[in-house]
């Protein structure tokens, strides 16, 4: 063993590589290779459950959502309708007496609607 | 073992934004040395190993955490330390100052009469025989290549206590092999 000296910030090269080389295994690359294979599964399994975890509530509050949307909606094409049916029925009596192209497009438009 | 153009910094950035092929390569090139390492501090290898794997899971988990600023090898191998810490707390392992069975068994062995294995045998004992905290000095400054003050924040001291762990280290190894360490390689 060579002489290095003592508390200084060199590295001792022929002990270091001693060591490095005891302490290495025939199986290193195997080894490896096998964490490189877990640490992408743990990874991918990661993002997957966290996905998971918001998607269930995500669901149900977009569910939730739409339902009171589509709740508030409905209630407002009904007041809508209500409102607009008479005056609708009156215009629709006009347009029927209108014998001209243009009031029989604006009455197609408009049962259409 | 692959070659990547990219590095650790850009490796570590890519894995916390999701990339889990960018946190496989970082693992890829820092395993060999963290099992080394483990080894080192557990002085049975299917421990490391066991070490190794936990750490590789409290790294994923503390990625996000992780300055990319900064060397990634420390943080992991610190990871690695700590991981083999909590494994024998857990497994409850003997002292670290004892002589591994394996090692103190003087039974007869396949290799045992090659130079290498005796060899092997003397740096076991000798490497067991060290104080934990010393044996880790040693192995991360003279077989792994950080620098005092890395090894200081990967275990936890002072940087005067590391200077110290590796000169009583590097006696305690000397005067246990004399000069037989020369030759391995």
């Amino acid at each position: 063993m060579t002489e290095m000296p003592d508390l200084s910030a060199g590295r001792d090269e022929e002990l270091g590589s001693l060591l490095r080389a005891h302490l290495s295994a025939p199986d290193d690359a195997a080894f490896v290779a096998r964490m490189r294979a877990m640490a992408v599964t743990t990874a991918e399994e990661t993002a997957w459950r966290s996905v998971a975890r918001w998607t269930l509530p995500g669901l149900a509050a977009a569910a939730l959502l739409l339902a009171v949307l589509g709740a508030a909606l409905g209630s407002a094409d009904t007041t809508a309708v209500a409102r607009t049916s008479g005056s609708a029925a009156g215009s629709l009596v006009e347009l029927a007496g209108d014998s001209s192209a243009g009031g029989s497009v604006a009455l197609l438009a408009v049962m259409t609607y | 073992m692959r070659t990547y153009p990219v590095t650790d910094a850009e490796l570590a950035a890519q894995a916390q934004a999701g990339s889990s092929e960018a946190f496989g390569a970082l693992v890829e090139r820092h395993a060999e040395r963290a099992r080394r390492v483990a080894r080192a501090a557990l002085l049975d290898q299917h421990d490391a190993d066991d070490a190794v794997q936990d750490a590789l899971f409290s790294a994923w988990r503390a990625l996000g955490r992780f300055d990319t600023a900064r060397p990634f090898g420390p943080w992991f191998l610190r990871i690695v330390v700590n991981a083999a810490a909590d494994l024998r707390r857990r497994r409850k392992l003997r002292q670290t100052e004892e002589v591994p069975e394996h090692v103190a068994d003087s039974g007869p062995s396949p290799e045992r009469d090659t130079d290498r294995a005796l060899l092997r045998e003397r740096l076991d004992r000798a490497l067991a025989t060290l104080p934990e905290r010393r044996r880790m000095a040693l192995v991360l400054h003279d077989a792994e290549g950080y620098v005092h003050e890395e090894i200081a924040a990967m275990l936890e001291v002072p940087v005067g206590t590391v200077r110290s762990d590796v000169f009583h280290a590097r006696r305690a190894m000397r005067k246990a092999l004399g000069q037989s360490g020369e030759g391995e390689q």
